[in-house]
């Protein structure tokens, strides 16, 4: 498998602008008409490839928005991707932890092939990563730029090929800070223009979209929010304070501090923290609103695909974690939308395929035109999005790799549309859930007379997994 | 502190708050997983109590009743070790013993343990100056105030350059050159 990626071929990309700059008036006349127009599903093959606008949260949980049925956050521009969109009820993180997630998202591999396989500083980023990025702006001439969150391990920044304009932050370990962040623009340190770092990285975002002439472009917005420590602007903040919060089955507010997870992420009691999340959620979603604006006003919004995930979710009390990393349902699935008219078959719809993390790179490839390289592993979601019909994955992998401190061990799982089934190194002992019947995975199966009978079955779906192969549909 | 109380030979019964205390911990380990909400959140407040704020209870009545300071600072450090030991088992379940024994290291023990030497440190000086009538701070109490003093000056110092979490990221990063990757 070689991974290296050659050389940009800065040569073919500069033509590829030139004949995009030649059709400038064109491309505003069109913008013209679909900002007035609504486009029929299917006809977009025949135009050019589409705008990416992929905007990716932090710790987000799936269930974490209104249009989940959350009895009171407030998320009306995330429930809008969806409304007008699709939102994939099945999304799933294939390692729930930020950086391998992120290093997911764009290189659509698993983390055991991309090699980051924690936040762990020996655990690094490779340059040498072919990302979704460099093969857009080499192959299919997009202009690409990422904005905000890198959080890789390892000292310095990427060399990323592909991204003309790299905005980011390396305080605090690469996390940032909510406010008064200082930036790394495109290799030099500049002091925040905003005070609050999500409307920072969303005023940089809508910099780089007016400065987009006629060709296509990808930005790759990535968020701070809705990471700890959960703060919030002044007029959100304190917004849930009196919302009554119902904590998972047998956690307290305590928990974390006493279930060896003191490292979890925040230094107060649950029920507080989560009113604090959710507030930092709807901060998002409030500059997740003031994005769409921004396209809409520059007649791009019909033009451009908007998707909207998070790199994993996060377990405020469930099985008595508080923490990432674990094998449960509300941290391995994503919120998952996406938004495109004239390509979408039937907008509104919820699709049960399963979407992963390394979904995203091959399916923007393939509505580029691009073709998806074979060290990709993730499945394109082009026909799930075309024909609600599609078929859709069996099976995939879910892995962590340990990391000092947290109690999480290392281990390796499959996740089936019924079964999550994972071998834990060390003293945990394996566990076997039927997450659909069970999906707060209460009863481990594995020595139950159901779990006899499909562990095998499982079994070889992880090995094969684990050799490479692929369950796709 | 190690300086003798010039009593005699101390009692088995100075031992009882200390044990009473590591029970209680023991009862609240058991106590937060199995009992309903609002049990679970009044003991580990008593629990937490107990860890953060048992020396001062245990140091002067201990040295109060004839033990040595030596005695004493045992009956006080014995929930925080055994709050650590647990928390260092847990480790154990991913990482080797050696790896524990780093995790008893790290910010949050460093916190508490100098808390503690701050109380028994005071608590030491106070009871001094009840038998001499004179404030002392030569010996194990002068030198525990000023170690504290100085990791605490220390810990401003990282904190106002580099934000607090860098002591938590300091501490993780220093564990792979120990210990290499995994």
């Amino acid at each position: 498998m070689d991974q290296r990626a050659t050389s940009p071929a800065w040569s073919r990309r500069q033509l590829l602008r030139a004949a995009a700059g030649g059709l400038l008036s064109l491309a505003g006349a069109r913008r013209a008409h679909s900002a007035t127009s609504t486009p029929r599903a299917g006809s977009r093959r025949s135009r050019r490839p589409p705008n990416f606008v992929f905007i990716l949260s932090d710790n987000h949980r799936w269930d974490a928005m209104s249009s989940m049925g959350h009895p009171f956050v407030r998320t009306p521009n995330m429930d809008r991707i969806g409304r007008e969109g699709l939102h994939f009820r099945n999304a799933f993180a294939t390692t729930p932890l930020c950086s391998p997630a992120r290093a997911s998202f764009l290189t659509g591999q698993y983390a055991y092939r991309h090699r980051v396989l924690n936040n762990a500083e020996r655990s690094r980023w490779d340059d040498g990563n072919v990302t979704f990025l460099e093969l857009l702006s080499r192959e299919a001439g997009y202009t690409n730029a990422f904005v905000g969150k890198w959080h890789m391990p390892g000292s310095g920044l990427p060399r990323l090929r592909g991204v003309e304009h790299f905005v980011t932050f390396t305080i605090e370990d690469g996390q940032g800070r909510y406010f008064d962040c200082p930036l790394v623009v495109d290799g030099r340190e500049e002091p925040s223009r905003r005070s609050y770092l999500t409307e920072e990285l969303t005023d940089r975002a809508l910099a780089f979209l007016r400065q987009q002439g006629g060709g296509p472009f990808c930005l790759y917005l990535s968020h701070k929010a809705a990471h700890h420590p959960w703060r919030s602007p002044p007029d959100i903040e304190g917004l849930y304070a009196r919302e009554p919060v119902e904590l998972p089955e047998g956690a307290n507010d305590w928990t974390g501090f006493t279930n060896g997870e003191i490292w979890g992420g925040f230094s107060q009691p649950i029920e507080s923290a989560i009113r604090a999340y959710l507030e930092n959620v709807t901060a998002l979603d409030r500059e997740i609103g003031r994005l769409l604006d921004g396209l809409a006003e520059l007649g791009l919004l019909d033009e451009t695909l908007v998707l909207y995930a998070s790199d994993q979710g996060f377990l405020f009390g469930e099985k008595k974690h508080v923490e990432l990393r674990w094998p449960f349902e509300a941290v391995l699935r994503l919120p998952f939308l996406l938004r495109l008219p004239g390509l979408l078959a039937r907008p509104g719809r919820r699709p049960p395929q399963m979407a992963l993390n390394i979904d995203v790179a091959p399916t923007l490839l393939e509505l580029a035109g691009v073709e998806v390289p074979r060290q990709m592993q993730g499945m394109s979601l082009v026909p799930v999005l075309r024909d609600p019909e599609a078929p859709g994955r069996r099976a995939f992998l879910v892995e962590n790799a340990k990391e000092f401190p947290y109690t999480a061990p290392t281990y390796q799982g499959v996740r089936t549309t019924r079964y999550l089934y994972v071998e834990f190194e060390g003293r945990q002992e394996d566990t076997l859930h039927d997450v659909l019947a069970d999906p707060g995975q209460r009863r481990n199966l594995l020595h139950t007379a159901e779990g006899r009978r499909v562990l095998p079955e499982l079994q070889q779906l992880l090995a094969a997994l684990r050799r490479g192969e692929r369950f796709d549909g | 502190m190690a300086e003798a109380a010039g009593g005699g030979k101390a009692p088995a019964r100075l031992w009882l708050p200390p044990l009473l205390l590591l029970l209680l911990a023991a009862s609240s380990w058991w106590l937060f997983n199995h009992s309903s909400r609002a049990v679970a959140e009044r003991v580990i407040a008593l629990y937490a109590a107990s860890l953060v704020l048992g020396p001062s209870l245990v140091y002067p009545w201990m040295r109060a009743r004839g033990a040595s300071g030596r005695g004493a600072l045992l009956g006080s450090l014995l929930v925080p070790v055994a709050w650590l030991i647990k928390e260092g088992y847990r480790i154990t379940a991913s990482f080797t013993v050696a790896e524990a024994f780093y995790y008893a290291l790290n910010p949050l023990a460093q916190g508490l343990f100098a808390g503690v030497a701050l109380q028994l440190a005071l608590w030491e000086i106070a009871l001094r100056r009840k038998r001499t009538g004179r404030w002392r701070l030569d010996g194990a109490p002068g030198m525990a105030l000023c170690s504290v003093a100085l990791y605490a000056g220390l810990l401003r110092w990282v904190a106002s350059t580099w934000g607090p979490a860098q002591i938590f990221y300091s501490y993780v990063a220093l564990h792979p050159r120990i210990f290499g990757a995994h």
